[in-house]
């Protein structure tokens, strides 16, 4: 080890003097504290040495530079919540323009808390009564299931809401005080009942758990639906494997309605609330309802879940004593309302087909049950259903037909029925229709000459065409005359005596025979319309202006009119037969006919 | 038709996106979170399939009978769409089927600076519009573009003066 040698008087002058040197050609030399001198104390006396006001020491490099990484952070995220502050105003101010903002609300809420199926009705069952055994053991999953379904109230929601786009939300408050006053008006109706029913009707024993649970093991939709606040009904299968699993326990009060030969099971089952559980109600409306906004896109639905969903939305949409869905124009006229129902389930019915086709079957059930009278649809205007026949025939995506035909098969025997004979009653109206065209134009044009009553039936089959056809006029003519002459001679002498005041009828029929020229037939079974024509809705105008006219004319006089036109549709489809070679227009006009008549006789 | 599955999980993160070829499955583009949670399943899905679980009801004599069904669907099935989704449901997962129109709507959403649940909400308000409804939306989504670059221009020159006032600092107080 070197022994320490000190300093000579020399050394440490040299030293001292490097040292000074040093200090000056390095500055940061200076930062070095003598002993018994800080960093701070050193720094300052330096500014003041240097005349400086302020100094700031603990501007030291590691110091500043996790001051402006903090810095840096604070603006980024002050620059990213005014860029959402913004896009959140400019939402707002274009709710209307993107779509109605109960819309956009929807969206947004069925992405608060886990909108589920279940959830609506789940939160109209008693969350205080016990749940088995058999239900608590179930999976972790499950649990984290029923935590995420565990939803805030309504106002834990609106306050949320209110958070993300500002507190102008009065779609949303209107909403929220309508379904206020029928979860109050419900409560009140239950009330008055139990206290009548004299415990007929008992507290229903069932825990939300066990209707999370069918609903999630997939059985047949639709699994169950809510007809009110506080009933339940589940299908006869449903009921069926809630009862085999022992999830419908003995204390459970059940009310078992029975239809005539629909099932062999009771149809429906009613478990009925406990005023208590009417008080979640209102969240759960308000996610049911979001839900089936969401119908079409949401992910947490199955098809058949969103159905559902869809079809308890639309039936407290419009039942009488229901409220609104939100954004959907009231209606207070029965009629209107029913209208209102069979146009928005044909529309969502549309849409839904095109996404997946087999939830039409589900759909074809749904209006079926719809028919069996439920509350609000009993005085659906026939001629409203004819618009919807309609409007399914316009469908023109025939790809959706198989499987209106599988829905109408998996129906039961009693609801079929009354469908079968709906659409009997609408094509019977369809075929007066065609044939009473087929006729009206004939007549339009009759006059004693030969040669004008072939006119008159080139005019029917398309008048532009035919006319450049010589050779197919000619075999037009020859058809014609192999017509029952006698027959048709009948029915214009008939048809002259009551000629007086029919006029309009042949101006309705113009428009008619204008509208139906528009059709093609390019399958047997399949009518072909455009898309965007509106030909439908023009067809149902004429048809509606003909039944008013033809209903101001004598019951006598209607009756003949009625026979001498099916008498002819009868030549026309005759005529048609023998013409297989036909320009194409005038086969289309003339099969048209032949399918109307033929859609009628089925 | 749709062309893409967009996975999210309950927190609605995007997970990754499935896309669908004419037949079965074409690619799987896995976020960086959806890489954590989901690489060993695609890679299982190539592997094996997926497993499908289908239930049907039927008729016998009268009442109804479930018949359930499981079986692995290849990623070359048709099938598999349907597959994925029914196992992304059984997995607790959210899909948002997306067609080839809106996928670049979503690229615009993805870009905007929104919580996972906003961009969620967003993409199924943006679905369920209809046509002239969508097009105020994309009106809407290039605004909100804007919006945001403009607010990110500002926030660098904010971040700009910062650094340099930093170093001013710094500078000042080592001198």
């Amino acid at each position: 080890m070197n022994k320490r040698t000190p300093l000579t008087p020399a050394d440490r002058a040299n030293l001292l003097s490097l040292k000074s040197e040093a200090r000056t050609t390095f500055p940061m030399l200076a930062r070095i504290p003598k002993p018994g001198q800080d960093l701070e104390t050193l720094l300052r006396a330096r500014a003041e040495q240097s005349g400086k006001a302020r100094i700031r020491p603990r501007q030291a490099p590691t110091l500043g530079l996790e001051r402006i990484a903090q810095s840096i952070q604070e603006t980024l995220h002050q620059a990213r919540e005014v860029t959402r502050s913004r896009i959140r105003s400019s939402l707002n101010r274009n709710a209307v323009r993107l779509g109605a903002s109960m819309s956009i609300v929807a969206a947004l809420q069925s992405v608060a808390p886990h909108v589920e199926a279940e959830v609506s009705i789940a939160d109209q069952l008693n969350e205080s009564a016990p749940v088995p055994a058999s239900v608590t053991e179930r999976s972790a999953s499950r649990k984290r299931d029923e935590e995420l379904l565990d939803l805030p109230p309504a106002e834990a929601l609106l306050e949320e809401l209110e958070a993300l786009y500002g507190p102008d939300r009065s779609e949303l408050h209107a909403f929220l005080e309508r379904a206020q006053a029928y979860d109050q008006q419900r409560h009140r109706r239950f009330e008055a009942r139990s206290t009548e029913s004299s415990g007929a009707e008992r507290v229903l024993g069932i825990t939300d758990a066990h209707v999370r649970e069918v609903v999630r093991s997939g059985y047949p939709a639709p699994v169950c639906s809510a007809q009110s606040l506080s009933e339940i009904r589940f299908t006869p299968a449903t009921y069926r494997v809630l009862k085999q699993e022992g999830e419908v326990r003995e204390s459970v009060s059940v009310r078992e309605t029975i239809r005539p030969g629909a099932f062999d099971v009771p149809t429906e089952v009613e478990f009925h609330a406990t005023p208590d559980t009417i008080s979640s109600f209102l969240p759960g409306l308000h996610r049911a309802i979001a839900a089936a906004n969401d119908w079409r896109t949401s992910p947490h639905l199955h098809a058949e879940d969103r159905m559902k969903l869809l079809y308890v939305a639309l039936q407290r949409s419009n039942s009488p004593e229901g409220i609104s869905f939100p954004g959907m124009k009231e209606e207070s006229h029965p009629e209107a309302r029913a209208a209102t129902y069979w146009r928005n389930l044909f529309t969502v019915a549309h849409q839904i087909s095109a996404e997946d086709g087999e939830s039409w079957a589900q759909t074809f059930r749904l209006q079926a049950q719809a028919f069996q009278g439920s509350e609000g649809f009993v005085n659906v205007d026939p001629e409203i259903n004819l618009l919807q026949w309609y409007y399914r025939k316009a469908d023109p995506d025939a790809r959706l037909w198989p499987y209106a035909a599988q829905g109408r098969e998996t129906l039961g025997s009693v609801v079929r029925d009354q469908i079968d004979g709906l659409l009997d009653q609408t094509v019977t109206q369809q075929m007066k229709a065609g044939a009473a065209k087929t006729e009206l134009t004939h007549l339009l044009h009759r006059t004693p000459l030969e040669s004008e009553r072939i006119q008159a039936v080139v005019r029917f089959a398309g008048e532009e065409d035919l006319a450049s056809l010589p050779s197919e006029d000619r075999t037009l003519v020859q058809a014609y005359q192999a017509a029952d002459h006698e027959k048709t001679d009948q029915v214009m002498e008939t048809f002259s005596q009551a000629h007086t005041g029919i006029g309009p009828v042949v101006h309705a029929y113009q428009q008619l025979h204008n509208t139906l020229e528009r059709w093609s037939v390019s399958d047997p079974g399949v009518l072909e319309v455009p898309r965007s024509s509106g030909v439908v809705q023009r067809f149902q105008e004429h048809l509606d202006a003909y039944h008013r006219l033809m209903d101001a004319q004598p019951a006598e006089q209607r009756s003949q009119i009625e026979e001498m036109l099916s008498a002819y549709a009868e030549q026309m489809r005759a005529i048609a037969s023998q013409l297989p070679d036909l320009p194409k227009d005038v086969r289309r006009t003339l099969a048209a006919v032949s399918l109307l008549e033929s859609d009628a006789s089925l | 038709m749709t062309d893409t599955i967009l996975l999210f999980n309950r927190d609605y993160e995007l997970l990754g996106e499935v896309v669908l070829g004419m037949q079965g499955l074409s690619q799987v583009r896995l976020s960086a979170l959806g890489n954590r949670v989901l690489h060993a399943t695609v890679e299982e899905w190539h592997r094996e399939g997926i497993r499908y679980v289908e239930e049907r009801e039927t008729v016998v004599n009268g009442s109804f009978e479930m018949i359930r069904c499981e079986r692995r669907v290849t990623t070359g099935e048709g099938a598999f769409k349907r597959a994925c989704v029914a196992w992304a449901s059984e997995q607790g997962y959210l899909t948002v089927l997306l067609s080839i129109q809106d996928a670049d709507v979503w690229g615009l959403i993805a870009q905007l600076p929104l919580q996972p649940v906003e961009r969620f909400g967003f993409l199924l308000a943006y679905q369920k519009a209809g046509v002239p409804e969508r097009k105020a939306w994309w009106s809407f989504f290039e605004n909100a573009l804007q919006i945001q670059e403009a607010e990110s221009k500002k926030a660098s020159v904010a971040i700009r003066n910062l650094r340099k006032q930093t170093a001013e600092d710094l500078i000042r107080s080592n001198g």
